[in-house]
């Protein structure tokens, strides 16, 4: 009997704890449809990534005031809630804290390839729906992850491109298909870039040399440079991070490499960064990314006004400068995310936020970047793109394709070469 | 020809990883401490270059007339302050207490200089000699010199030298040299004011041929350490020695192996070389002990 009584004692105090838990949950949960829709926003701001993660952060916080400002998404305020993913590791403790614990049903992020796989996973794992807003790994789409949108292009896209900046600009200098080394780190990142760059210079007809790979941390890149020299290309398409990149240039430069073109793809090869560390030395240099300077005529006439009220809100924020890349693709993601997501989804359950971004359907020139916004079956935007860049002066201008050109190539080839 | 050419490449790329290794050794040799924080030293060096190349105009070489002295200062200073307070402390915390050093000094560069990367590359740096069908750049060259006179040079003093006899006999025994009168913790000052000050000196003589970052020390000591083993702990001529391998193979395995296994190569040649002597090189066993006991 007594026996029994323990028992009936326990199985209430286990009900009674279940719907105190029920409470709790529902007093805390994300569903309150009268209070700010909350995102999680993971960017990393500490840390050796925290420079370019603070400034993807800036550029999405500030979509966020300007929606705010024209009173929010269907009347809600938004709200970012942020955590810092400064490795794959935090990445994955990060998503799980916002998702499990702060009841984040959204999140957005997250600047780095690497972090971003590692983010995605645990939040989608977690129950989320996942905006990528400028991570570019073509492994992030290719996992199959539910309610997973990547906006920017993949990686491979830009290797590729550079393959076709020597088959268009290259070539008809020379006057015959150019000979092409690729070079990459070994990340998974500058694997894929260089797998784009290697197919695409074949399918372009160019002669490819070699596809080589170095140590992502190496100290010294000599005998690399060495190697490029004795396989005597015209052209180098290269995929690196930054200390690689810069290692490189200044061993190719020691070593006399002597070359028509030089093509940085992503990564380092188009930021202020690049200039800094190598001076002089990146005149002429080309590089092949998204760019946040493509012309006014690529935008529709009201994303003209919406390109400028970013710019200046970005340098009143920012001592004057003009914002780069990847703060612009934030605020451009972040941007649609709400407007043309969330404000057009029945609900913010991640269901209804999947089928919303499917059924987005914007044309080039509607986003401040001059994308279109398309998702195919895998959840990558379709109709972003990247250009071609070349260092003149301080700064890199759009060179390639011509519809998005500010500029025309310079300094082709780019050290004089041997005749033969 | 390309074999010569990879050959010298990596004699100056090993000039580079002897110097780093060099403060690393002394200090490990005398006080048997691991400092985690020679990287951050040998950036502090770098952005010292660069201050001086842009700020005052001046060749960034020339910032040794500054570095030198605030370095021995910095680094008598610390152990003044920091280290000496941990000489009974077990290795293990006195190891955390550099490793902790190396974060906060990385982080108050972040704060101080911010993580863009920045250049000391003057045009004296930045030539390229073509001698006999073989490239080689001033920048290299000059600090591979520099690295050669100041390792034969400590090497002379440790051997001529009253304090640098005290030095090397604090090396073989730490106790028998108190018995003798010796000030042992004037001699740990002394040691931790000329390893600091070889990173910083390492840092300015890389600075133009390299890019300067706040964490980009970390990097190039970690390099140093392997060379340290390699060469004994606590041998001068053994980071000499250790430094021209592991230069010369990185850079031959850099152009002959795929890129991947450049790396890889050279640490299976530091374990080859730790298999057949465990106390590396030059160094003598019971060389790796850490800490007092």
């Amino acid at each position: 009997m007594k026996r029994m009584v323990t028992g009936r004692r326990m199985a209430a105090a286990s009900m009674a704890g279940v719907m105190s838990l029920a409470v709790a949950a529902c007093g805390s949960g994300g569903s309150d449809s009268s209070g700010p829709i909350r995102i999680g926003a993971l960017f990393p701001t500490t840390g050796t990534l925290a420079t370019l993660g603070k400034a993807s952060l800036d550029g999405a916080q500030i979509a966020v005031d300007m929606i705010n400002g024209q009173g929010g998404v269907k009347g809600r305020k938004v709200q970012l809630v942020n955590g810092d993913p400064s490795s794959a590791a935090t990445a994955v403790s990060e998503a799980t804290r916002l998702t499990v614990k702060e009841h984040v049903k959204i999140v957005e992020g997250t600047y780095a390839s690497d972090l971003a796989l590692a983010a995605s996973a645990a939040a989608v794992r977690n129950g989320a729906f996942y905006w990528e807003t400028d991570a570019i790994s073509d492994q992030l789409t290719s996992r199959g992850l539910k309610n997973f949108f990547q906006f920017p292009y993949a990686a491979s896209s830009n290797g590729a491109n550079g393959a076709d900046m020597v088959k268009n600009m290259i070539n008809p200098v020379l006057g015959h298909p150019a000979k092409v080394v690729v070079v990459h780190n070994d990340s998974s990142y500058g694997a894929l870039v260089a797998k784009g760059a290697e197919d695409q210079a074949r399918k372009d007809g160019l002669t490819v040399l070699g596809n080589y790979s170095y140590p992502t941390d190496t100290n010294d890149q000599s005998s690399l440079a060495l190697r490029i020299k004795q396989a005597a290309p015209e052209a180098v398409i290269a995929a690196s991070y930054q200390n690689d990149a810069v290692l490189l240039l200044k061993a190719l430069n020691q070593q006399n490499v002597k070359l028509a073109a030089f093509m940085g793809t992503g990564g380092i090869y188009g930021l202020p960064a690049f200039k800094s560390a190598l001076g002089s030395g990146t005149e002429g240099l080309f590089d092949t990314e998204g760019s946040a300077s493509v012309p006014d005529s690529a935008l529709n006439p009201d994303v003209q006004k919406l390109r400028a009220t970013f710019v200046d809100k970005w340098k009143q924020s920012h001592g004057g400068a003009a914002p780069t890349f990847l703060p612009t693709i934030a605020f451009d993601a972040t941007w649609v995310l709400l407007q043309d997501v969330l404000a057009k989804a029945k609900s913010d359950s991640p269901k209804d936020l999947s089928a919303a971004a499917k059924s987005v359907d914007l044309a080039p020139g509607s986003t401040i970047l001059g994308y279109g916004v398309k998702f195919n079956a895998k959840g990558l935007n379709e109709r972003a793109f990247v250009v071609g860049m070349q260092w003149q002066g301080d700064s890199p201008v759009v060179v390639y394709p011509q519809k998005y050109a500010s500029a025309k190539p310079v300094k082709i080839p780019l050290s004089p070469l041997s005749k033969g | 020809m390309t074999l010569l050419q990879l050959v010298v490449s990596g004699v100056l790329l090993g000039g580079l990883y002897a110097l780093i290794a060099m403060g690393l050794t002394l200090i490990f040799g005398v006080m048997r401490l691991i400092n985690f924080a020679q990287g951050e030293f040998i950036t502090l060096g770098m952005y010292a270059a660069y201050w001086f190349y842009i700020s005052l105009g001046g060749n960034p070489y020339l910032s040794m007339v500054l570095v030198v002295p605030a370095a021995l200062l910095g680094g008598w200073i610390l152990e003044r302050t920091l280290f000496r307070r941990m000489g009974s402390a077990p290795p293990a915390m006195q190891m955390l207490v550099t490793f902790g050093l190396s974060l906060a000094l990385q982080n108050a560069m972040l704060l101080a200089f911010g993580g863009d990367y920045r250049s000391a590359s003057s045009s004296f740096a930045k030539r390229s000699l073509h001698l006999g069908g073989i490239d080689v750049g001033v920048g290299q060259l000059v600090a591979f010199a520099a690295s050669m006179a100041i390792g034969v040079g400590l090497i002379i003093a440790l051997r001529h030298t009253r304090t640098g006899r005290a030095l090397r006999a604090v090396q073989e025994n730490r106790y028998a040299i108190q018995l003798v009168g010796v000030n042992v913790e004037r001699l740990f000052a002394i040691a931790f004011a000329i390893g600091i000050c070889l990173a910083a000196v390492a840092g300015v003589l890389i600075a133009p041929n390299y890019f300067i970052s706040p964490t980009v020390g970390g990097g190039l000591v970690f390099t140093g350490f392997v060379v340290v083993v390699l060469g004994g702990l606590g041998s001068l001529g053994g980071a000499i020695v250790g430094g021209m391998i592991i230069g010369i193979v990185e850079s031959l395995s850099g152009f002959y192996l795929p890129g991947g296994l450049k790396d890889s190569f050279s640490l299976a040649v530091f374990i080859v070389v730790l298999l057949l002597r465990p106390a590396g090189l030059f160094g003598r066993r019971g060389a790796e002990e850490v800490g007092f006991k």
